[in-house]
């Protein structure tokens, strides 16, 4: 009997990614250039954060729309309640709400990967050429987002929400890698934290409906359940840590950008293989079954249609029918 | 030159490797995949499972829902399932899957997820990220079914006067005949009638009809091919009452109340049967054998408003109990 395997990582050449300023701005890249990571392509100004204060609120006297405000300054009152400057920045006024909002400041735009400027829309946004590994996830939202990616080493369950906490101050726009499973709790503080999205093995249905309903992107390497990365997947990921990485939502893709000659085992076993492996004693399969959906296990015997599977963490054997399984190499 | 005809269904792929008539091989794969080398791979791995060398030389055919999938390799004949079953007047197919029914006359995928509790597991949003899944159990597999037993009374047959056969990936790999999949199928045939029920627990309809479609000589093919024959389906809500007699003379009257399921083992022989019922009338046919024999249903099948979930559930126990009797009996 052979089944198939685990999609596994690409590499893609000749990819093309767009970086685009957030406001018109200044763009200083040209065609032709060759650029890393951190190469500055252009920028423009921002207010970062707002504010709205509604109907209700009242300016101090002697202020009005577009005054400017230091961080702690009283800006007016709504009711009995006075009502601090968060930050340092302007009160305007947007239709009947007063809004207020953080100071202008510089955005860099960065390149995020390594390749070669082939356009250029003036004053907006840069096209560059480039390579990436491609990881598929089998389900995520569907939102187009960019940011700095952060791998957590696999943490137990009760550890995932420390390593959040230890990573709290620093965590707004980032893409996080927990581990294995997503737990709604994890989801909860991410949204607080203004992470851009969260990535992992599996999540309840719950917690995705609860991520897609607060708009933070998930993504879901294995499926629905307390499900196990397979290790090729976490090989690539914990050599990315604190890159910037492109997540296509509705390609279900999460695009790593990678120097030209990028040489990974892992890329070369899978680009060698073919899809679909015999079954054998000892093969490294994923079960998709209950009660171990998700679970990373290995062959012990074939017999029909069944495959016996041994559990090296539980000691266990399990029958799981086919087609519940798939090949992990 | 023989023929390789192959369907590719959303969660399995079957194999018709065809020299004649009376010398052919089925395999069905229990996996289904987009990824473009992949039935490239599942030829080679067939060939070898089936001991069958060359057969990327075999005149290939392809047969796909919603679309044919492009591989290397030309097809000689390439026809979407919808057009297949359209094509076929032998008989009124009826392919089935887990989310979806296509007929000779219409298809539907999933309408009505209120008959369905997803909250129960993660299985349902597991099985659209991997569709060949299996249920674990039959409480899942009931529920499953659910999916698309409420179709519309019209989508599976109204007014036909040939055999209904029952085909899909329902019915594919690893098929156990168990009483749950006939209950199914008995479910699925809503209007008031009487039908000749045939099943393809092989889920060979698909790729018959390519090579009949591909080449003349093999015309009658569908025409001739034995299907299992599961037998005589009475749909007729309310009070049904009948006689059966025997080719030895034997007769037996019966009457069956309304909400009910009834079976009557048949010999494989010529039996006379009279069924008189109020939204019938009086109909004669003469049946023969049938792994369900003669099928009574006076459940109100066509009326959504008491033919659902509840109604369902709460009577499975003892129609599944008549099926596997009958089943085990044979």
């Amino acid at each position: 009997m052979y089944i198939p395997t685990v999609a596994k990582p690409k590499q893609k050449n000749d990819v093309l990614i767009e970086r685009a300023l957030p406001t018109v701005g200044n763009v200083t890249a040209k065609v032709g250039d060759n650029v890393e990571p951190f190469t500055r392509l252009g920028m423009s100004k921002i207010s970062y954060e707002k504010t709205v204060l509604g109907e209700d609120f009242k300016p101090v006297k002697h202020k009005r729309e577009g005054s400017y405000f230091y961080q702690e300054e009283k800006i007016g009152s709504i009711g009995f309640s006075k009502v601090l400057a968060p930050y340092n920045g302007y009160l305007v006024k947007e239709g009947k709400d007063y809004v207020f909002k953080q100071e202008e400041r510089d955005y860099w735009l960065l390149s995020g990967a390594w390749g070669e400027v082939t356009g250029v829309v003036k004053d907006i946004s840069v096209l560059i050429r480039t390579q990436n590994v491609d990881l598929s996830f089998v389900a995520c939202t569907r939102q187009n987002i960019q940011g700095e990616l952060i791998v957590f080493p696999n943490p137990t369950e009760i550890l995932v929400k420390e390593y959040l906490e230890n990573f709290s101050k620093n965590i707004n726009g980032k893409i996080i890698y927990v581990g294995n499973y997503l737990s709604s709790e994890v989801v909860e503080r991410a949204i607080d934290l203004k992470a851009a999205g969260l990535i992992a093995g599996g999540a309840d249905r719950s917690t995705f409906t609860y991520a897609k309903e607060n708009a933070i992107f998930i993504g879901l390497f294995v499926g629905f359940g307390h499900c196990q990365v397979p290790s090729n997947l976490f090989e690539v990921l914990k050599n990315v840590s604190n890159r910037f990485v492109f997540v296509q939502g509705g390609n279900k893709l999460l695009r790593i950008p990678v120097p030209e000659k990028f040489g990974s085992d892992v890329l070369k076993q899978s680009s060698s293989q073919g899809i679909l492996r015999e079954v054998k004693k000892g093969l490294n399969v994923l079960v998709l079954q209950k009660p171990y959906f998700g679970v990373k296990a290995e062959v012990d015997r074939v017999s029909g249609n069944s495959i016996f599977v041994r559990f090296p963490e539980k000691d266990e054997i399990l029958e799981v029918k086919i087609p519940n399984v798939l090949s992990l190499e | 030159m023989p023929i390789l005809s192959i369907y590719l269904g959303r969660s399995e792929v079957s194999f018709l490797i065809f020299n004649s008539p009376e010398d052919y091989k089925v395999y069905n794969y229990p996996y289904s995949l987009t990824e473009p080398d992949f039935i490239k791979e599942l030829i080679k791995v067939v060939s070898k499972e089936l001991k069958t060398p060359n057969l990327s030389k075999y005149d290939l055919l392809m047969c796909g829902f919603p679309e044919v999938p492009k591989i290397d390799t030309e097809p000689k004949l390439s026809i979407t399932l919808d057009k297949v079953a359209t094509g076929i007047k032998e008989f009124y197919p009826v392919f089935m899957s887990n989310f979806s029914i296509l007929t000779a006359s219409s298809f539907l995928s999933v309408a009505k997820l209120e008959y369905v509790d997803i909250s129960m597991s993660d299985f349902f949003p597991n099985l659209s990220i991997y569709p060949y899944l299996l249920p674990s159990d039959s409480l899942e597999q009931f529920t499953l079914d659910n999916f698309i037993r409420f179709f519309p009374a019209d989508l599976t047959a109204h007014n036909i006067n040939v055999p209904m056969v029952f085909s899909g990936e329902r019915f594919g790999f690893d098929f156990s005949g168990d009483p749950l999949s006939y209950m199914l199928i008995i479910d699925l045939v809503k209007s008031v009638g009487f039908y000749e029920l045939r099943h393809d627990p092989q889920n060979i309809v698909a790729n018959l009809s390519m090579v009949a479609k591909y080449d003349e000589k093999y015309s009658n093919l569908l025409a001739d091919f034995k299907f299992l024959n599961l037998g005589y389906l009475v749909n007729a809500p309310g009070t049904v009452e009948g006689l059966l007699e025997t080719e030895s003379g034997t007769r037996q009257f019966f009457e069956v109340g309304s909400d009910k399921l009834f079976l009557i083992p048949l010999a494989e022989e010529h039996n006379r049967v009279v069924i008189k019922s109020s939204v019938l009338g009086n109909i004669e046919k003469t049946v023969s054998g049938g792994k369900l024999g003669l099928i009574i249903d006076t459940r109100p099948k066509s009326n959504p408003q008491i033919f659902n979930d509840d109604y369902v559930e709460k009577g499975l126990n003892v129609w599944t109990t008549s099926l596997r009797e009958v089943i085990s009996s044979l």
